[in-house]
């Protein structure tokens, strides 16, 4: 297993309480990279100051708090 | 029974069921022996109550004969993707924990449905849980493109659209998070419509994403799409997203005219995206459109496919796994790998991202709305590429190979993230016999001018008539 694994495996264990499955822990280490720039690209956006509130008013508009 | 009945919109099925030139029995045994003959090879039904359905349909003319009409769809047999909860009937969410799940009540839409008249007769496949486009399930077997039997119907509610498309059922429903009733019905020439976030309860539904999950019609025609959601739109106490909004009556609609709309295209956000046939046959869909008085403009969207897409995917990631987390501890390997594998990766995203990817859905909102300020629908082609072949992990679109995810989910899962209206009804065929789609947005709770451009085009063109070679 490799080392990325190997971290993937304990945080998954030690932070949420949750045993991955072992097939997926090469291919989740991999997913995880892409995950990470996701949020890169997230990061890209300006967002300052805007209402996380879409679950409860899907239609509000970015009302800033 | 009239053969060509089984391709009837449920329209004129309701109509002559109604006026005595047709019975819900005559109708409904034209269907089941469709489904016996098909169902092995096209794979699209993972239940049929034969039995109960054809006692229904019985009642339903005992109930005509004595002048009993209990709504607009009296007597019409229809069928449901397996998410869609069905009392006493199957309902496995396309999952192997579920495989022997019936569930105690209907979902708030079933029982508007059967107000309505409607025989509820069959359950559809779709892909596990409905996370993911293939509908090539681990557990229940691949349901096939009726179009070319070596192709994917699209997913995740590739059953419903597989059926209606091959005139295993009159009309159907799926749910919609990413393009999941635009896609397959697309690849598969037939309409899919996904309302309003809000338009239609999901209480009774097995969800993936709270914020951005759908239900709605698979049709044959943009008329038939309309009236079903009439029937199941409007306030759920049981669905607190569901909106108060007057429902209008969108049948009534649909003929008031197209003359002065304005559609937009944001070529910019697609153009590299999509095969030449896709192309093609779009532009030829803008073309008409114009020649039907409706105003083409071009304009840009000013979004990056890129920070759509990562919203998208860390907002649905996010939800999906809290809502599958219990079953994921209590049966990891009960799950097809590639399932499993977005559910973990879920997990893994912290709090601060989701409401990152939450804030930056609402900026993306924004330029949606003023976008919308310029025109009225918004269009494009639903999906970047024709259906591809099964196990295909990789597919040439726009010149370059990119993921089998990308392809199919990249015009459509923008919808889904701001909440707006979308339709796709069918706009040609590509070089090798495969449908195409045109998908066009409205804004918030105007399904109205949506379902009006929609209809105006499809009257004026021929697909909506194209059958495959079953």
């Amino acid at each position: 297993m490799s080392a990325n694994a190997e971290l993937l495996k304990t945080i998954f264990q030690e932070l949420l309480n949750f045993d991955p499955h072992p097939d997926d822990l090469e291919t989740l280490s991999q997913m995880i990279d892409t995950l990470k720039q996701d949020t890169a690209r997230l990061e890209e956006v300006d967002t300052t100051g805007v209402n996380p509130a879409f679950l409860s008013e899907p239609f509000a508009g970015p009302r800033k708090v | 029974m009239d053969q060509s009945l089984l391709f009837a919109p449920i329209r004129e099925l309701a109509h002559k069921i109604r006026e005595g030139e047709t019975s819900s029995l005559s109708v409904m045994e034209s269907l089941l022996e469709r489904i016996n003959r098909l169902n092995p090879q096209v794979q699209a039904y993972l239940t049929v109550s034969q039995e109960r359905s054809l006692e229904a349909a019985q009642q339903k003319d005992r109930e005509m004969r004595a002048g009993k009409n209990s709504g607009p769809l009296h007597g019409v047999p229809l069928a449901l993707k397996d998410n869609i909860e069905t009392k006493g009937l199957r309902t496995t969410n396309g999952a192997k924990r579920l495989h022997d799940h019936i569930p105690s009540a209907d979902a708030t839409i079933v029982k508007k449905l059967k107000k309505a008249g409607a025989i509820i007769f069959g359950k559809l496949n779709m892909h596990e849980i409905a996370l993911g486009g293939t509908t090539d399930n681990p557990h229940y077997g691949f349901t096939r493109n009726p179009w070319d039997s070596s192709r994917i119907p699209g997913g995740s509610s590739g059953g419903s659209a597989s059926a209606v498309a091959a005139g295993m059922c009159p009309a159907s429903f799926g749910t919609d998070t990413a393009g999941s009733i635009r896609i397959p019905a697309a690849l598969c020439g037939i309409v899919g419509l996904k309302s309003t976030l809000g338009r239609v309860s999901r209480s009774g539904v097995f969800l993936l994403s709270w914020s951005m999950d759908c239900v709605g019609p698979i049709t044959r025609t943009v008329r038939d799409a309309a009236l079903l959601l009439e029937v199941i739109g409007g306030f759920d106490p049981k669905d607190p997203v569901t909106s108060r909004k007057r429902l209008p009556r969108y049948t009534e609609e649909l003929e008031a005219g197209i003359k002065g709309i304005r559609v937009g295209v944001c070529k910019e956000y697609f153009s590299d995206l999509v095969e030449p046939d896709v192309h093609r046959a779009f532009q030829g869909a803008m073309t008409e459109i114009s020649r039907l008085g409706i105003d083409v403009v071009e304009l840009p969207l000013n979004l990056e496919r890129a920070h759509v897409s990562a919203a998208h995917e860390i907002i649905l990631a996010s939800e999906a796994a809290t809502y599958y987390e219990p079953h994921l501890r209590a049966g990891i390997g009960d799950f097809g790998p590639d399932v499993r594998l977005r559910l973990q990766r879920g997990l893994a995203i912290p709090a601060v991202h989701y409401l990152k990817a939450q804030q930056v859905r609402t900026v993306i909102q924004q330029r949606f709305r003023d976008l919308f300020d310029q025109i009225d629908v918004m269009a494009s082609p639903t999906v970047a590429v024709p259906a591809p072949l099964r196990g295909q992990q990789n597919v040439s679109a726009g010149g370059i190979q990119r993921s089998l995810r990308e392809a199919l989910v990249s015009l459509t899962l923008p919808v889904n993230l701001v909440g707006f209206p979308a339709i796709t009804v069918p706009c040609g065929f590509s070089s090798e016999g495969l449908p195409l789609g045109l998908q066009l947005v409205g804004r918030p709770f105007d399904e109205a001018t949506l379902l009006r451009v929609a209809h105006g085009f499809e009257s004026a063109t021929p697909w909506k008539d194209q059958r495959p070679p079953l």
